[in-house]
């Protein structure tokens, strides 16, 4: 966990020198571009020589059925931060649903290996920190790029943090518990990364300048996700903005 | 005959007395409509690879504004640029956007499209939504359209799919280029040109 911390308090200081220096290929709407692009860089050759040869022998070993276990139990473990951020921000109904879905599956579901919630109609949603910060206002800050983790902004990344302040895990003491963090963090990469083999490939190939490619998806996501998909049409751009 | 009637004469009533609201009902039926246009095109599996890509093509032609989303697509350095130019570029993207969703056709497997109501952002400008289900997905997909309306004609500019418009998404890294290139925009037709080629799904300009 200190290892965890000492990592964000390393990139939160990097962040802050590097914004404070003028930045030749900073642009307006990433003042950190030539840090972020340094980070993308180093994500890329990380991902291809580790993440996606790991998440493909995974993929090898683990058939079907048992990876899909290994990460319902992940999400399960995550419904005590859902479940904290729904009540901070206020969404009460929701805040059941994640309540209703972590006691089934805790214990029908065989301690989260099974969603027997969902077969029974109750759907799994997402909240992080980072979307509750942006329900009471706090604005993105800069977008930034985060190693292993890719795309973030400030706002994010502060909320991925305190996130950890929800997190039951955090206060329990046994031995060994670091390594279980740890262990759980790595294996919620691989699977992630196992899920979206082919998404991230395709991803990729259709991209026309990948890291702009990235910065707009995440952008683009993190918006839909906060309005829990709800469409704000006051939001979109206006087609005829930059006609004649 | 007499039902024939009576529904045209409800739907210009219904027509000058809801106003904007049903503006937004005739968008729903356009993207319901055109849709499974679309979808009939995708499941006929008497037409061949090529035919079945080349009606694709003159459907998207005619359902959406490709000269509009291009320029969309090219923001801020759209403005006061060489009409040339950018006619240049609109062929290019068109082959591009193509060559994306031709690679594609293959991939449809009974999928099922199902307006479920729309949002009006100003008159002759509204975001229909929709689900997809069915076929390959295991859990039903929000598909939302951006369409506008002009002198009586709907044409979609814009979808989103998993949270992400597809054409602000194509904007956001054609403006990366064009601010990397001096806003030189035959910079970014000629990268969008080697990317179509190297998919090998180009058709010619």
């Amino acid at each position: 966990m200190r290892v965890l911390f000492r990592i964000f308090a390393l990139i939160g200081a990097v962040v802050m020198i590097t914004a404070c220096s003028t930045n030749s290929a900073a642009r307006d709407d990433d003042p950190l571009r030539g840090l972020n692009k340094g980070v993308f860089a180093f994500n890329k050759v990380a991902d291809k020589v580790v993440l996606v040869p790991v998440a493909r022998g995974y993929r090898a070993v683990v058939p079907k059925p048992g990876r899909d276990g290994v990460r319902n139990v992940l999400d399960n473990l995550r419904s005590p931060v859902i479940f904290g951020n729904d009540l901070l921000q206020g969404k009460f109904g929701r805040a059941g649903k994640t309540l209703a879905r972590f006691g089934i599956n805790s214990t029908v579901g065989l301690a989260g290996l099974i969603d027997v919630a969902k077969r029974n109609g109750i759907e799994k949603h997402n909240e992080d920190m980072g979307q509750t910060l942006a329900q009471y206002g706090v604005g993105t800050g800069p977008y930034l790029v985060l190693p292993f983790l890719g795309p973030s902004n400030l706002r994010d990344t502060a909320g991925l943090v305190m996130d950890f302040g929800l997190d039951p895990l955090t206060y329990v003491r046994f031995e060994g518990r670091r390594a279980v963090l740890v262990g759980r963090s790595g294996i919620d990469g691989l699977s992630l990364r196992e899920v979206n083999l082919e998404t991230i490939e395709s991803f990729r190939e259709s991209s026309i300048d990948e890291y702009a490619s990235l910065k707009s998806a995440y952008e683009q996501l993190r918006v839909a996700a906060i309005s829990d998909g709800q469409v704000d049409v006051d939001d979109l751009p206006d087609f005829d903005e930059f006609e004649d | 005959m007499r039902i024939l009637k009576t529904m045209t004469v409800a739907l210009f009533a219904s027509y000058f007395l809801t106003g904007i609201a049903h503006a937004a009902t005739m968008e729903e039926e356009f993207v319901q409509t055109r849709a499974n246009e679309a979808l009939a095109i995708l499941a006929d599996d008497r037409l061949g690879q090529t035919e079945k890509a080349a009606r694709f093509r003159t459907f998207v032609d005619e359902a959406t504004d490709v000269p509009r989303i291009a320029r969309f697509v090219l923001g801020k350095y759209a403005r006061g640029a060489d009409p040339q130019k950018i006619s240049t570029f609109t062929e290019v993207f068109r082959n591009y956007a193509s060559g994306v969703y031709e690679a594609q056709l293959g991939s449809y497997a009974g999928e099922m499209i199902k307006v479920t109501g729309s949002k009006i952002r100003k008159p002759g400008d509204a975001v229909v939504l929709s689900t997809i289900s069915g076929g390959q997905l295991d859990d039903p997909l929000a598909v939302n359209w951006r369409v506008r309306t002009r002198d009586g004609k709907i044409t979609v500019l814009d979808v989103q799919v998993f949270g992400i418009w597809l054409a602000l998404q194509q904007r956001n890294e054609i403006t990366s280029v064009l601010a990397s290139n001096g806003g030189d925009i035959d910079a970014a037709s000629a990268l969008l040109r080697a990317k179509t080629a190297k998919g090998d799904y180009a058709s010619n300009e």
